[in-house]
């Protein structure tokens, strides 16, 4: 076991971790998403308080202030696109040292709604005319869109400023105008590229393609072989091994699972909506690995410390429970310490796979809910388990993991107790 | 003395975080210490003295150290699990002098 966590294999994981985790382009994703957590949230409560209201009071969906109240969520959830384009960009235009980051998410805004929701004129029945935007992509379904036209349009605008494609101006003008005036041939460029590009697409496939359904069905690709049984396997073992090392796992794999996650919550939200069935994603699989005290479920193994013959153990334990009760692992990972600790390589990194499989069954068979509010969030336990589907039957499969769990941590458990036992007794005879 | 902790999301450090202020309150000595998440840093770094990483946000330590213009360093593992709030206070007065 100590072969293999100094193999190369694992130096090789541990490096491209840190490669991944340090690339301006990764690490802008990431940020410019989570500056959206907070309107998350809010979507969230608002469906938390709408279904209580639905199941508890009766309110039926189609009640007007039921209609007014959910309009909350439609304009927070349903314009997440467009605070990702927008947050995208101005971070990545602050991480490449450019003048003005306002500027530039907001050219992004524009391009994305030219692109994905252009302005258009309708025609009523009754001969009347309405000026309106499609929303379809502006919520959860054109987030890859966002980030891209995110990313690429700040790095057109580098190209025209790096190029001094700019409106020079006679010394005289003062600095802030100059600055205005700077930025007029970025947009510009910005909108030719975009607008022209999904105007030669819509034109050549005779209206059938545009670029938002372009990128979406190039990116399903890849996609779907990363949401497929064996794909969810590998990423929960990915970020395990990642914990392994004392990295945070879950930071480095959330930011290319946020998308696939927010998209098939926002799924099953509108389903529930429309009061249809919910649909199966194997991207709801990934809670194997947190269901019991944060990544690698490592509340089990804190409890049994709490009474261990060893004193470290047992002050670790202590130290470590208010935090696992709250889904928090650290104090449990560093202090055991699990990481780089062979003995705990089998429970830690397989342990999930296992409630992997008793997850994906109890789907299966529909034993549980399927999760349609998107908490973005570390809760405390049961909290976790509940929020999701406001359903108890998917406690109570939480509650059942439990002795599962706690038996693939127990014999290591024992193992390590026994080393730390002896090395303490040695330590005192000295 | 003022510390900045970053962990991943502020949440572990927070933990750590609070152990420390009580700390200082029974030493009887000011310290100002805050726990934020990784992707805040660039904000906030120049209220402080002094920034110590979680154990966890070690892939992005290098990434740290380049934005912020005050002296960093990082937690050991065991002092950052049980809040050792003594070892954790020591390290960042090394760091400042």
């Amino acid at each position: 076991m100590n072969k293999l966590v100094e193999s190369k294999l694992m130096k090789w994981l541990e490096k491209v971790s840190v490669a991944l985790s340090e690339s301006p382009t990764f690490s802008t994703i990431a940020s410019g998403m989570q500056g959206n957590l907070g309107f998350i949230m809010v979507g969230a409560v608002i469906q938390v308080g709408l279904a209580i209201a639905n199941m508890v009071f009766g309110l039926p969906t189609t009640n007007e202030w039921y209609i007014r109240i959910n309009s909350i969520y439609n304009t927070t959830m349903g314009l997440l696109s467009l605070m990702v384009t927008f947050n995208i960009a101005f971070n990545y235009a602050k991480r490449l040292g450019m003048k003005g980051h306002n500027v530039h998410g907001f050219t992004a805004i524009v391009c994305y709604i030219l692109v994905c929701a252009p302005i258009t004129t309708y025609t009523l029945a009754d001969g009347s005319t309405v000026t309106a935007i499609n929303t379809q992509f502006l919520g959860a379904t054109g987030l890859f869109v966002a980030i891209i036209i995110g990313l690429l349009s700040v790095r057109i605008s580098k190209f025209c400023i790096d190029h001094h494609w700019v409106i020079t101006m006679p010394d005289s003008v003062p600095e802030g105008v100059l600055n205005s005036f700077n930025n007029i041939i970025p947009i510009l460029v910005n909108i030719l590229v975009w607008y022209g590009l999904s105007t030669a697409l819509s034109v050549l496939t005779n209206g059938q393609l545009t670029i938002p359904t372009l990128i979406i069905f190039v990116l399903s690709i890849p996609l779907n072989a990363l949401l497929s049984p064996i794909g969810m396997l590998v990423i929960i073992i990915f970020g395990q091994l990642l914990w392994f090392f004392g990295i945070h796992g879950t930071s480095v794999v959330f930011s290319v699972m946020m998308l696939p996650m927010i998209m098939a919550y926002q799924t099953n939200a509108s389903l529930y909506e429309a009061g249809q069935p919910l649909l199966f994603s194997y991207v709801f699989l990934w809670g194997a690995n947190a269901m019991w005290g944060g990544s690698g479920n490592t509340l089990p193994l804190v409890l049994m410390g709490l009474r261990s013959k060893s004193k470290t153990i047992k002050a670790v334990s202590k130290a470590a429970l208010p935090a696992g009760i709250f889904n928090i692992n650290e104090p449990a990972v560093f202090g055991y310490p699990i990481m780089y600790n062979p003995l705990f390589l089998i429970p830690y990194v397989f342990g999930p796979v296992i409630v992997y499989f008793f997850y994906w069954a109890a789907y299966a068979f529909e034993l549980i809910a399927l999760p349609r509010i998107l908490i973005l969030t570390t809760l405390p336990i049961f909290m976790s388990h509940f929020s999701s589907t406001l359903s108890i039957t998917n406690v109570i499969f939480a509650v059942l993991m439990f002795p599962v769990v706690w038996l693939t941590w127990y014999p290591f458990f024992k193992m390590y107790e026994k080393k730390m036992v002896a090395e303490e007794e040695a330590a005192e005879a000295e | 003395m003022k510390i900045l902790l970053v962990c991943a999301g502020g949440l572990s450090s927070s933990i750590v975080m609070k152990k420390v202020r009580r700390y200082g309150e029974e030493i009887g000595e000011e310290v100002v210490i805050d726990a934020v998440g990784v992707a805040e840093v660039s904000d906030v770094w120049n209220k402080y003295d002094c920034i110590l990483t979680a154990p966890q946000v070690r892939n992005r330590f290098n990434q740290i150290k380049e934005t912020a213009g005050i002296p960093v360093a990082a937690m050991p593992p065991q002092d950052y699990a049980i809040g050792n709030a003594a070892n954790i206070v020591k390290l960042a007065k090394s760091l400042i002098k």
